[in-house]
């Protein structure tokens, strides 16, 4: 299972929706970055993800699972949004968050066995907490 | 002729959406039941297991498991000309034997009756008493066979997948705000909630259904596009010759000579195979002089259906031969099919593909149901045509779910040794699909869309329930025993039954602010809502 790609997939879909005029929160709530910003760093998290699946698993397969992932990232990332839009973009900062537990071990192990090293490696808690810090400038309150 | 390009544009976007609308409808009740078929057909051999609780998964390496299968064999049927050996994985958990008779040397002699496959038992080889049924692959079979006589269910599926692809071009050109209307969904607002939620469906998963369409046509592409073989080979088995390789052909010897043990040709081949392990083992002439053991490599771990094969001589062992690496179009072809099965996927894609086949299901759906949303004119319609599409779309989108759901009650209902239940299981499941589709059009349109929906939720919440009192498998022991098979087969019918639910509470709701529209309305004048 590759849960840290759904949810980095999940952080640049919300970057890519708040970006748009359309389903930006209102005004006044903490949102620090611009559309542009916001656009960019959501492509770049999808090209990252992207990334890490075929690091992780090959090109031929890789590809395929990306593409099936951020479906899915992107569908429940809509089907949140259109029940609690605020939600469902907060809810891209534990994402990336976990993503970013998960990324630097599971991605550098083979598969499978990333889970079980959690907790061992200093390193990641370092990251994450670097990606909380960035993180609560993007979120709104 | 001087016409501005928007107005060519415009023109080419207003024939798009009148092929879309039209391709979509004449074959999306079909299309509905492949779809939902087809994603219930991720879960082929774990629908199989389910089905035969009797049955226990064990798993035993590959060479134990032969060598457990070939001493069963050798008991049962010596003087066979083949043995198929269909070896137990972490999916199937059983081994699978089919055995081939000699033909009679007589030619005016009927040819000898085809033997059913037997279950064994992956670590003693005993065969293994079960229900009988169709399993899995029941769900599978009517995915592309729609349960027509051969070859008219292929070539109906063929049709209705060629419209599905014409749909989806048809509706990327038509849709003139992908990026704009992207994430973009907004309930309770009639038929633009439907527009909604089949652009949803259809652009937030376009990548997986162009995949699905477009592999499964390929898969049954020989069928549907014979000639260019047929120009080119006389005999169209050497086609497959040439593409796939020749399979061991090879006359008796009529000299009785022992099977050398299949073992050490697994680890051979597994060595050979970067430590791919192989899924089928074909023995032929067993116990003669010139007997052949052909190893099928496992295409788990790869996108290409199609593996390679290695064959050993049964007498002493010695590799014989390989199968040639697959050429460009085979191997293109190969990942097609291996893309559309997505038998390399592991539990965590397989699950996504499964969703991602929810979700084709619900954009059909939804298109189906928008013919009627956007046609409905508030003091109803009169015309044939538009009350058959309503009907059909209650009988295709709430009623086969009761149907899948009543092939899986028959199952557990059914005494487990009942002469031919297995193909009661299956009329269990058309005579819900269709019965419930009949008697609903007694009940007026919005409460037949309630009804039958909330009896098809119903029967998919009963699944757990009567699984815990006819069988031992039930859902807490399940969870005791650490069954995650059992355990997820039953959280999987809840939520569907849920998911059912819900639409049947959406459907009661909507119908109920529509009663109290059309009640404040003086009579005779038009309702607003929609």
């Amino acid at each position: 299972m590759q849960p840290d790609v759904l949810m980095l997939a999940y952080a640049a879909f919300a970057g890519l929706a708040m970006a748009m005029k359309r389903h930006r929160p209102m005004s006044g709530n903490g949102i620090a970055l611009s559309p542009r910003a916001l656009r960019l760093g959501g492509a770049a998290l999808l090209a990252f993800s992207c990334l890490v699946m075929l690091h992780r698993i090959g090109p031929g397969q890789g590809a395929v699972a990306w593409v099936g992932s951020i479906s899915l990232a992107a569908i429940l990332l809509v089907l949140l949004m259109s029940w609690r839009p605020t939600a469902a973009f907060v809810l891209a900062v534990p994402a990336i968050t976990l993503a970013a537990l998960f990324s630097p071990i599971s991605s550098t192990l083979p598969v499978g066995s990333g889970v079980k090293t959690l907790g061992e490696d200093g390193i990641s808690t370092g990251k994450a907490g670097e990606a909380v810090g960035l993180l609560f400038v993007v979120a709104p309150d | 002729m001087n016409r501005e390009p928007g107005t060519v544009q415009k023109a080419l976007r207003q024939s798009m959406a009148w092929i879309h609308t039209w391709l979509g409808l004449i074959a999306g009740w079909i299309l509905f039941a492949m779809f939902l078929t087809g994603t219930a057909s991720y879960f082929r051999p774990e629908i199989t297991r389910w089905m035969q609780p009797e049955l226990r998964a064990k798993s035993v390496s590959a060479a134990q498991a032969t060598e457990a299968a070939v001493r069963h064999l050798q008991a049962t049927s010596p003087d066979d000309e083949q043995w198929f050996i269909y070896l137990p994985d972490d999916r199937t958990g059983v081994t699978r034997v089919f055995m081939r008779a000699r033909p009679n040397p007589d030619p005016e002699a009927p040819p000898p009756p085809r033997r059913p496959e037997v279950k064994l038992d992956p670590a003693t080889g005993a065969p293994l008493a079960a229900r009988e049924t169709k399993g899995g692959e029941h769900f599978y079979r009517f995915h592309f066979q729609l349960q027509l006589l051969h070859p008219w269910g292929r070539w109906l599926a063929g049709f209705c997948a060629i419209f599905m692809l014409g749909a989806i071009i048809s509706g990327v050109i038509t849709h003139k705000r992908i990026f704009a209307d992207f994430f973009t969904l907004r309930w309770g607002k009639g038929h633009r909630t439907w527009l909604d939620a089949h652009n949803a469906s259809a652009v937030l998963a376009l990548p997986y259904h162009a995949m699905i369409t477009y592999t499964g046509l390929i898969t049954l592409m020989l069928m549907y596009m014979p000639w260019p073989i047929e120009a080119n080979y006389r005999n169209s088995d050497n086609f497959a010759v040439e593409a796939y390789g020749r399979d061991a052909e090879e006359p008796a010897a009529g000299r009785s000579v022992p099977l050398a043990p299949i073992g050490p040709m697994i680890g051979a081949a597994m060595h050979e195979w970067d430590g791919a392990a192989p899924r089928t083992v074909v023995v032929r002439n067993p116990g003669d002089a010139a007997a052949t053991v052909t190893l099928l490599r496992s295409p788990a771990g790869q996108l290409d259906a199609r593996a390679g094969s290695i064959v050993f001589s049964g007498t002493s062992g010695e590799r014989l031969s390989a199968s040639q690496p697959p050429g460009p179009a085979a191997q293109t072809a190969g990942v097609m099919l291996g893309l559309h099965l997505a038998h390399f996927a592991g539990p965590a894609l397989r699950w996504s593909f499964f969703l991602l086949g929810l979700v084709g299901t619900a954009m059909v759906g939804t298109g189906l149901v928008m013919w009627t949303a956007k046609r409905r004119r508030p003091a109803g319609n009169a015309d044939f045509g538009f009350r058959l599409v309503e009907r059909l779309n209650i009988g295709a989108i709430a009623c086969l779910p009761a149907g899948m759901a009543a092939f899986l009650l028959a199952n557990r209902l059914l005494p487990a040794d009942m002469p031919g239940r297995a193909d009661l299981e299956v009329e269990a499941m058309f005579w819900t699909w269709f019965g419930l589709a009949a008697l609903s059009v007694l009940r007026p349109v919005r409460r037949a869309w309630i009804e039958t929906l909330t009896l098809s939720a119903l029967a998919f919440a009963l699944l757990p329930l009567v699984n815990a009192v006819t069988t031992d498998r039930g859902l807490l022991r399940s969870v005791a025993a650490g069954d995650w098979l059992f355990v997820s087969f039953d959280a999987a019918v809840l939520a569907m039954s849920g998911l059912l639910g819900l639409a049947a509470f959406r459907a009661h709701r909507a119908s109920a602010r529509q009663g109290r529209a059309s009640t404040r309305n003086a009579p005779g004048r038009p309702s607003l809502a929609a």
